[in-house]
């Protein structure tokens, strides 16, 4: 019974933890193609970077390409292998339990680097811009109390600018998940 | 408060004192080595510093195979394939760095390729590449203040993509380290303070940034004490051997620090700055120093003022109320900076190194926000933020 009740648990963790990553990888797409401030920090970003999120060991994950529009792709769980995808940057959390801390908000991005939780290869410039376009998209995509406790700063943004950036968001986010779009 | 979970890890062998160059050939058997090459460079050479480790093998069954004695400033991953070459020639079996960050961080590329195997070191970049232990590796550091004989990264230029590649990774850390007053007693006062300088601030940042933990703040500590008590000190008494000794365990013990606990705004804008206007890094850090802290302090960061108990002292740190102990801090740095001025003329501001211009400061803010070292800054640094501090150390 215990056994069962654990396996539930994990299993419900386990589908948070990817609902989560896949939701940041799709917005972080959506916002790509109308936010000025992403877009200058995707400039500094070659064509084709490819960053990746995971959650070890291999229990979700999500894949980003910068394209040449200078906007950013869905790839996936993961980078296409077959398809000679190789990520550029990977952040990886070192346990799912550790994931769960961060993407429920009880830690930040920082606090995790901080306590060693996280991996991060590649170019670690790059790895910069990236972390700073999720906070960007974090600020709205997320409840103020939540964004608050993910991020290390809080902008000054008005409630109507957060409302219209997140609706504008997921406007896009609707549209790219109609059948017959691609990412 | 330091972080409630933390990982720390330094196996480095310590053999510090006077005539600790002479225990070199007893831990080279330790490791079962025998035929150890001998990296450093020119100044070293002509700064008479080789002689006294030839003479410390003069009176052992070891013989050092040979020296190679040519590695720049700015060292290359085309050096490192040389001198692993030269290794592998000459069937060494084992590394011995004298000198500073280049020449340290060369010994560890030439380390990787030596064990490893290949021509390339580049292969082995990134985080964590190494999969086992690497040949046996001892530095002799000739500055008090980079700690590279503790840490597990180096940082050596690809010239042909021009970039720096870092390589990151536990087996890189050196088996032994030896500090031996001897080795840092002809340091210019310039060099002598930067080096310092760079020492307090890995300390400081270590104690003050968000990796923080139990033990790396006990290594931070102690290393600030240690160098407030000795730096002028040296400064008047260059020959002072003991004064030399504690500024090198000093450096250690904040390469430790910051090696397990990461450094943060300071590091960020000091790298920007050097990799811009080709300024030394200690330089950078005495310069960053105060206006860094006095950001971090006027945003919300609440652990400066625990750092004047080592800094200032005992007595300082009761006569001053708690709420204006993180000023005092700045306040003391600032004297601290005033007095080696005065001493060596150590450039306190980006105007007084008459190397940069206003111009390039758009330059410097942008490779900061990409700085790894600014994720632990306790304190969000954005672009505004960073060009504000640039201004203020202007």
């Amino acid at each position: 019974m215990k056994e069962e009740s654990n396996n539930l648990k994990t299993k419900l963790r386990d589908g948070y933890l990817n609902a989560m990553l896949g939701v940041i990888a799709r917005s972080l797409c959506a916002m790509s193609k109308f936010d000025a401030t992403l877009q200058k920090e995707l400039e500094g970003i070659p064509d084709n970077f490819i960053l990746q999120m995971k959650v070890l060991p291999d229990v979700a994950g999500m894949a980003v390409q910068k394209n040449a529009k200078g906007q950013l792709d869905y790839l996936g769980k993961e980078p296409n292998a077959s398809e000679g995808q190789k990520a550029n940057v990977v952040i990886a959390i070192k346990h799912p339990e550790l994931a769960f801390l961060v993407f429920s908000f009880q830690e930040n991005n920082a606090q995790a680097f901080a306590r060693n939780r996280t991996i991060i290869e590649g170019d670690l410039s790059m790895a910069m811009r990236m972390i700073r376009c999720i906070s960007h998209l974090e600020v709205y995509i997320l409840p103020k109390a939540a964004a608050e406790k993910a991020l290390k700063r809080y902008p000054a943004i008005s409630l109507l600018e957060k409302t219209r950036t997140a609706a504008k968001i997921y406007g896009h986010l609707t549209l790219d998940l109609l059948p017959g779009k691609t990412t | 408060m330091s972080t409630p979970c933390y990982e720390f890890f330094c196996p480095v062998k310590i053999v510090a004192g006077t005539r600790s160059l002479e225990h070199i050939p007893h831990e080279l058997a330790n490791f079962a080595a025998s035929r150890p090459l001998v990296i450093t460079d020119q100044g070293v050479r002509k700064a008479g510093l080789v002689k006294y480790i030839e003479d410390a093998f003069n009176s052992s069954n070891i013989n050092i195979v040979d020296i190679f004695d040519d590695v720049p400033p700015d060292s290359s991953t085309l050096l490192v394939t040389q001198i692993a070459n030269l290794y592998r020639k000459l069937d060494c079996d084992s590394i011995i760095a004298i000198g500073g960050g280049s020449v340290i961080d060369t010994s560890k590329g030439v380390n990787i390729l030596v064990s490893e195997g290949g021509d390339d070191v580049t292969a082995y970049s990134g985080v964590d590449s190494l999969k086992k232990p690497l040949k046996p590796f001892f530095v002799i550091p000739t500055t008090a203040g980079t700690g590279s004989e503790v840490t597990s990264v180096a940082v050596i230029a690809d010239p042909i993509k021009n970039i720096k590649v870092v390589f990151t990774c536990s087996f890189l850390l050196p088996n032994v380290a030896i500090l031996d007053p001897r080795m840092t007693q002809t340091l210019p006062p310039q060099i002598t303070a930067a080096t310092a300088m760079d020492a307090l601030t890995h300390a400081i940042e270590a104690f003050t940034c968000m990796g923080k933990n139990p033990l790396s703040d006990s290594y931070a500590t102690a290393a600030i004490h240690k160098i407030s008590q000795n730096i002028i000190n040296v400064m008047e008494k260059p020959d002072d051997e003991m004064g030399r000794l504690e500024l090198a365990q000093a450096s250690t013990m904040a390469g430790i620090a910051f090696s397990n606990s990461m450094v943060g705004l300071i590091h960020a804008l000091g790298h920007s700055l050097g990799a811009t206007c080709h300024i030394p890094h200690g330089i950078c850090m005495n310069i960053f120093l105060p206006h860094a802290l006095d950001y971090n302090l006027r945003h919300g960061e609440n652990t400066l003022g625990e750092v004047l108990l080592p800094l200032a002292g005992a007595e300082a740190y009761a006569n001053t109320p708690a709420n204006q102990r993180p000023q005092a801090v700045i306040d003391y740095i600032h004297k601290l900076r005033d007095e080696l001025h005065t001493r060596c003329q150590l450039p306190r501001s980006l105007e007084e190194t008459g190397r940069v211009e206003q111009a390039q400061f758009a330059k410097i803010v942008e490779l900061t926000v990409d700085d790894a070292a600014l994720i632990l800054n306790p304190i969000e640094v954005d672009r505004e933020d960073a060009m504000t501090i640039l201004k203020r150390a202007w």
